[in-house]
């Protein structure tokens, strides 16, 4: 089976096809699973759950990455170019990640949770929720019992890191 | 897309699907080269859990359960792959079919006229919809990966959802042995000495001794014996008098003594214990004939700084009196204006 060439047509959610080089479509390993033994010259993989506008986010990550690979990219360019592909809106990263679940793709899937985890860091459960507009469903006995639980993060010194 | 995930698994979970008939069917048919009779509770794991047809959930469910049947025979593996393939094309044109008609039963309901405003065009009306992070609780839980103790913590208190996925095990047992404690999964008798009211078999264990190591010190040192190298450790204190921030970067163990010279009148209850494990997996025989050495000699080692004593001790009496029942090595320390025992070596 020649892989040079082939075009992989992906279907949105709403019926957009993009039309991927297999090299690019294969990072996802979803579908690099169901093309295993397909051999024809395009073929056709509906993404059910995924909608046009994301999934367009998706290929240009794994075009890139694709890319960056091939032409050897330094470190410093692939880290700085996540870092500018991740500046997107939280409803959008969300569901990035959804599709990045979906499609098993694992860098990508992990490059959004740092990126989450990033913007949880140093946050109050406040700022939090505001964040992601979560609204606390603890009643009040249960929320003084997690605060009281988790007293020990604020009192805690920097003694963590103790080794040299 | 998020709203029909958000929206499919509230409202329609009513309508109880009963999936993977079809797929099941498929997986039969190409596993005849097995005994084709799949148990009832097998099935089960493909028919729940009932997330609404257009959901993550729910293929992520078929997923799974694919995966879990092909994990279950063994006798797969010597077939060809084309059974998985053919199911999971099938998984996807089914879930194409039900996503239409989901959307379709869903228009019919709330009399929408549109159906692409069930798709992703709904953004207008609610741009500030909540993330609905129970639908996808394993990529929250890659999330809280990522995070610190303090921040997972903090994490745990946003809501029930993120509370309940924040208060997995495998985070805080993670976080735990990044402490570095891990000779907690293989040294049951530590627990004991960490903390004797902690039930190890309390599946919030990790979380839950968590604050106590993080408020104990540790240090990296490379154990030589003489003038021959023996392992790398990590040096836990356990208890006692706190040695300040600075530690020997290499003990040498230069001296012995017999163990029965080791008592509680030398080394007080209050005096600083040491706990010290292997810093990694190479680390683990240097140590481990280290021990050997001592218990056969039924001596203790001896390593001497300019103002202390550092005591190597197996397991014996005098560990047993500080707590400890298991088979790694503590460490007392002596401060040297304070000792009381004579170089018998």
């Amino acid at each position: 089976m020649t892989e040079k060439g082939r075009i992989v047509k992906m279907v949105s959610q709403d019926q957009e096809e993009f039309e991927v080089e297999y090299g690019v479509a294969t990072m996802s390993t979803l579908i690099a699973n169901v093309l295993q033994d397909v051999s024809e010259e395009t073929t056709t993989v509906p993404i059910p759950n995924v909608n046009a506008q994301v999934l367009a986010k998706v290929i240009e990550y794994c075009r890139y990455h694709y890319e960056a690979k091939r032409i050897d990219q330094s470190e410093e360019d692939i880290e700085r170019w996540n870092k500018d592909f991740m500046k997107v809106d939280n409803k959008t990263l969300f569901n990035i990640l959804i599709a990045a679940s979906f499609l098993d793709i694992a860098d990508l899937l992990d490059l959004g949770c740092k990126t989450v985890a990033g913007m949880i860091k140093d946050k109050s459960v406040e700022q939090i929720r505001e964040l992601f507009c979560i609204e606390g469903d603890f009643t009040e006995e249960q929320e003084a019992k997690m605060r009281e639980e988790n007293n020990w993060g604020s009192e805690m010194s920097q003694e963590n890191n103790a080794a040299q | 897309m998020l709203h029909g995930v958000a929206e499919g698994s509230t409202r329609k979970r009513s309508r109880v699907v009963m999936e993977g008939d079809d797929g099941l069917q498929d997986i039969q048919d190409d596993a005849r080269s097995g005994n084709s009779d799949r148990p009832e509770e097998e099935m089960s794991v493909l028919a729940k859990p009932l997330w609404s047809p257009d959901s993550v959930p729910r293929m992520e469910s078929e997923l799974k359960g694919l995966i879990e049947y092909v994990r279950r025979k063994p006798q797969l593996n010597d077939a060809n792959a084309s059974f998985m393939r053919d199911s999971l094309r099938t998984m996807l044109i089914k879930c194409t079919r039900e996503a239409e008609l989901a959307f379709e039963t869903e228009s019919s309901i709330v009399d929408s006229p549109s159906r692409s405003s069930s798709i992703s065009g709904d953004d207008s009306k609610d741009e500030n919809t909540a993330v609905e992070w129970y639908a996808v609780h394993d990529i929250l839980e890659t999330v809280f990966r990522y995070l610190s103790a303090k921040d997972l913590s903090v994490a745990r208190g946003v809501s029930k959802d993120w509370n309940k996925c924040g208060s997995k095990p495998s985070l805080w047992r993670q976080l735990c042995l990044q402490q570095p404690w891990r000779s907690l999964q293989t040294d049951r008798a530590l627990w004991n000495l960490i903390d004797p009211t902690l039930d190890v078999k309390d599946p919030d264990v990790w979380r839950k001794v968590y604050p106590t190591l993080a408020r104990k010190k540790w240090w990296r040192c490379k154990l030589m014996k003489t003038n021959k190298f023996v392992c790398n450790l990590i040096v836990h204190q356990i208890d006692g008098e706190s040695l300040g921030d600075n530690f020997p970067s290499t003990l040498t163990v230069e001296r012995r003594f017999a163990l029965m010279h080791l008592t509680l009148a030398m080394l007080p209850i209050n005096s600083p214990l040491l706990y010290f494990e292997p810093e990694t997996d190479e680390d683990k025989e240097g140590l481990e004939g280290f021990i050997q050495y001592l218990i056969r000699r039924d001596r203790a080692g001896l390593a001497i700084e300019q103002h202390r004593r550092y005591i190597f001790i197996p397991p014996c009496d005098y560990s047993r009196d500080r707590r400890y029942e298991g088979k790694s090595l503590l460490g007392g320390v002596q401060l040297s204006s304070a000792h009381g025992f004579q170089n018998n070596i």
